[in-house]
């Protein structure tokens, strides 16, 4: 069930937040919460309907056992993460890897074929930060089954995050504020969220698969720019309208989650850009993978640099099980050691213009990689966006900008804080908080009128 | 989060209120709404509530889904309001047609081999049989409502496509096969009087731009010697106008907002000694061109009931034909403003429309003609498809 489907937003989310809040103490809510994630979860998952609760259940079993002693117990630390990367590497790369080993080995070992779990990407990332965070001795390990159950499957972060540390929330599973402030930031952040999505991804979406959809490269260099544009406006858009509405669910439930986008394309380096965009899954590598490989303060330059490869190769395999993620995640491994080795320098000397330039391109590029369903439709691709290969353009650019200029307007000046700095400078003014409901609920209204139209709405992270 | 906390503070109520008031209307609109069972605007029938078995239980959070969407409150409001934010928008790309004025235009594309070959090997197939039975045959190409494309979309939306299509899928027939390329018909008419010929708002053209081409087909027909009868003296034809509402194909694509008020030219010729065989191994017939179209709707006439509806077989005899020839028809729906010239000019016209034809195959009704000429006539873009799945 989508955040941004018609049966959620008017059956689901009405019936569940009329539920909650009915419920007294928190325990009674917490209770309420894990019922109707699993519902959730059954609902989009019913071919796997029994891994989470087995997971659950296991994990809360590590849990305990790692907290065994006075320091975390190692053994069982070991075997949890294995246990848990395990379940990742069956459900999202045993068919990949059997592939490429048949592939290089020519042999024909049967490659399994089986759907990726929902949202295993990411609850598993959860676990392993409270798993890592009890051996650490930073959290208590979680005795109250129903709080660990609700942490891990809460159902605004089950599918696509944010990946929530255990460290950030396990005080609020306890104990959190439920106010009519926490229910109207909820809710505006949702709206907002389903916006973007709705309103701002979904059409963008027409415009880039228009384009890329051409896998024979029938289609010109403007189209090819045009496509990517759409694409890169897109997956903001697409991802960062599903974390806010995430994270405003959880709002509306009392959690508070921290951001997981901060306007990453006013950066002006890859490694800024990392640091706004699915900041979530940044903070996870760098806590639980780059600072325990030591980071960047080994002793030598080459373990500093293999940390970082290390890193980028591992975020990149983790949006997916195929080559193009890898080399995608391996090519802002390269941009940022580029950075740090003399380009960032190199950089500051340059306008902020020309700095922000040289991020865009570098990243629409990477997502070039990312879109394309493999590595020759990828040199496909760049080519034509550098005016390589055939000359021949059955789309229709200047269509394409004739019907799309004011969604990529809007898109773009959505991708700054322009419009929150508006709100701000005027919410002194008398008529703000009329402006500000007014402008919510038409966002709403328009989101509802798209969703009433358009078959086209699944949401990219939810295959990762 | 701070500076949104700052924005909140003062507007708490006035987001939570409209909220809560929005979610909950539709909340309880949804089990009180009528429930349709057709979508009219998308033609299709919409999604029934799934039947709850344990077998198919996966299947269940998908159809109530679907359920839910397809009979969502005011629905197919909202698809109108769409179609109109779009329109006022000013795009020209809308629900996959291109808008021009109050012209709707089906978008062309162009066909790679690959996708003509197979249906170019069965036109090959189908009309080596007729001539085989002992017919003579040909492949007519009819102008398409793209044909005006070039003289009402920007430049940059302006093509060759159509006849890109046609001149791929020609080249693929035998050499033998004759090929009439009767979208050159408005070759020597004006813009205006050609967008007179097609429909605003439908796929298809009138008896008006039917009847063009038609002229222009029986010329290459006596040209080609494919009749070999006397070609008739000062043929004419003589259109009326009727007077009701057209309720075009498109427009129901955008909840009829486009004007229904449109010229709707018919061709009777001398219809009233025309007998209508419609059932294939019976000699019923009715005089009643009735027989053969379509019923107009409440709102006015459609296609179908101002010409013929897309029968599988129907057979026309006029004793007081123009000709003695005789002509067996595979045709699409743009033939169907044509059925009363037909009918006029031979004495006999078999017409087959292969998507309705059942239970009989193509290839018996082509044996068991006693046709003089088989006509493959479809639109120039109709090249490819299900149209060609001669059995």
């Amino acid at each position: 069930m989508l955040f941004s489907s018609l049966i959620f937003l008017f059956l689901f989310l009405p019936l569940v937040l009329a539920g909650y809040y009915i419920l007294p103490g928190i325990r009674y809510k917490n209770i309420f919460l894990l019922l109707v994630s699993i519902f959730f979860y059954a609902w989009g998952e019913p071919a796997y309907i029994l891994l989470l609760p087995a997971s659950i259940i296991i994990n809360y079993a590590f849990g305990l056992l790692i907290h065994r002693g006075q320091t975390g117990n190692k053994f069982w630390f070991i075997v949890s993460i294995a246990f848990n990367v395990g379940l990742i590497m069956l459900f999202k790369y045993l068919p990949f890897f059997i592939t490429n080993i048949n592939n290089v080995f020519s042999l024909h070992i049967p490659v399994p074929k089986m759907a990726l779990p929902m949202g295993i990407s990411f609850y598993t990332f959860k676990v392993i930060t409270y798993l890592a965070d009890v051996y650490r001795g930073t959290v208590p390990p979680q005795k109250s089954f129903i709080d660990l159950s609700l942490y891990i499957s809460l159902f605004p972060q089950l599918t696509a995050g944010p990946i929530v540390k255990y460290s950030a929330v396990f005080k609020q599973l306890e104990n959190r504020d439920h106010t009519l402030n926490n229910l109207a930031w909820g809710i505006a952040k949702f709206i907002l969220g389903l916006g973007k999505k709705v309103i701002l991804s979904n059409n963008l979406a027409l415009i880039a698969d228009s384009i890329f959809n051409f896998k024979s490269g029938t289609f010109g260099v403007l189209s090819a720019w045009i496509g990517l544009i759409s694409y890169s406006l897109q997956i903001y858009f697409d991802f960062s309208g599903y974390s806010d509405m995430a994270i405003g669910l959880c709002r509306m439930f009392g959690f508070e989650v921290d951001e997981n986008f901060n306007y990453p394309y006013i950066s002006k380096s890859a490694g800024e850009f990392w640091r706004r965009w699915h900041i979530s899954l940044g903070s996870f590598f760098r806590d639980y993978v780059y600072i325990p490989l030591g980071g960047n303060r080994c002793k030598s330059q080459f373990a500093n640099y293999r940390n970082l490869f290390v890193v980028w190769f591992l975020t990149g395999l983790w949006h997916g099980a195929s080559w193009n993620f890898i080399i995608w995640g391996l090519y802002f491994g390269f941009l940022i050691a580029l950075e740090r080795a003399s380009l960032l320098d190199l950089l500051s000397k340059l306008p902020p213009f020309l700095q922000h330039c040289y991020l865009i391109i570098g990243v629409m590029i990477g997502w070039v990689f990312f879109r394309t369903d493999n590595i020759s439709h990828a040199v496909l691709y760049l080519k034509k966006l550098f005016g390589i290969g055939s000359t021949i353009d059955l789309t229709n650019p200047m269509l394409l900008l004739h019907d799309n200029y004011l969604l990529l307007i809007v898109a773009i000046l959505a991708c700054t804080p322009l419009f929150k700095n508006i709100a701000l400078s005027l919410s002194n003014k008398r008529f703000f908080p009329y402006a500000a409901g007014v402008w919510l609920i038409l966002i709403y209204f328009i989101s509802i009128l798209y969703l009433g139209n358009t078959s086209y709405n699944p949401f990219i992270y939810f295959r990762f | 989060m701070k500076q949104d906390e700052i924005i909140l503070r003062k507007t708490s109520s006035f987001i939570v209120i409209p909220y809560i008031v929005i979610t909950v209307f539709f909340f309880i609109t949804f089990f009180i709404y009528p429930k349709q069972t057709k979508s009219e605007t998308e033609n299709r029938y919409l999604a029934p509530f799934p039947e709850i078995k344990i077998r198919s239980l996966k299947d269940l959070p998908s159809g109530l889904e679907n359920y839910y969407n397809d009979h969502f409150p005011f629905r197919e409001s909202f698809m109108e309001l769409f179609s109109r934010t779009e329109l006022a928008l000013g795009k020209i790309k809308v629900r996959d047609l291109y808008i021009t004025g109050d012209y709707i235009l089906p978008i062309e594309y162009l066909y790679t081999e690959n996708d003509i070959k197979l249906s170019a090997e069965k036109a090959n197939e189908i009309l080596t049989f007729a001539e085989a039975c002992g017919k003579k045959s040909a492949y007519v190409a009819l102008p398409y409502k793209t044909y005006i494309y070039n003289y009402m979309l920007p430049s940059y939306l302006q093509s060759d496509y159509s006849e890109q299509n046609y001149i791929n899928f020609t080249k693929m027939l035998k050499p033998s096969i004759k090929s009439c390329e009767a979208f050159r018909a408005y070759k020597n008419d004006s813009i205006e009087d050609t967008k007179t010929y097609f429909f605003k708002s439908d796929f298809h053209w009138n008896a008006k731009g039917a009847g063009e081409a038609f002229l222009y087909i029986l010329d290459w027909l006596f040209s080609e010697n494919l009749i070999t009868e006397p070609k008739p003296a000062n043929l004419s034809l003589e259109y009326t106008y009727l007077d009701d509402n057209y309720i075009g194909d498109l427009n129901r694509r955008y909840s009829f907002i486009f004007p229904t008020k449109e010229s709707i030219p018919v061709f009777r010729g001398n219809g009233n000694t025309v007998r209508y065989y419609t059932s294939y191994d019976s000699n019923d017939y009715s005089t009643d061109k009735a027989s053969i179209q379509g019923e107009a709707l409440p709102e006015g006439q459609t296609y179908d009931s101002v010409y013929t509806k897309n029968l599988g077989y129907y057979k026309m005899v006029n004793d007081n034909s123009l000709l003695d020839t005789k002509v067996l028809v595979i045709k699409d729906s743009m033939q169907n403003p044509m059925t009363d010239m037909f009918a006029y000019v031979f004495n006999t016209s078999e017409i087959v429309d292969i998507r309705a034809l059942k239970d009989i195959s193509l290839y018996t009704v082509i044996e068991n003609s006693d046709a003089d000429l088989v006509l493959l006539m479809y639109h120039q873009n109709n090249v490819t498809g299900e149209m060609f799945d001669f059995k």
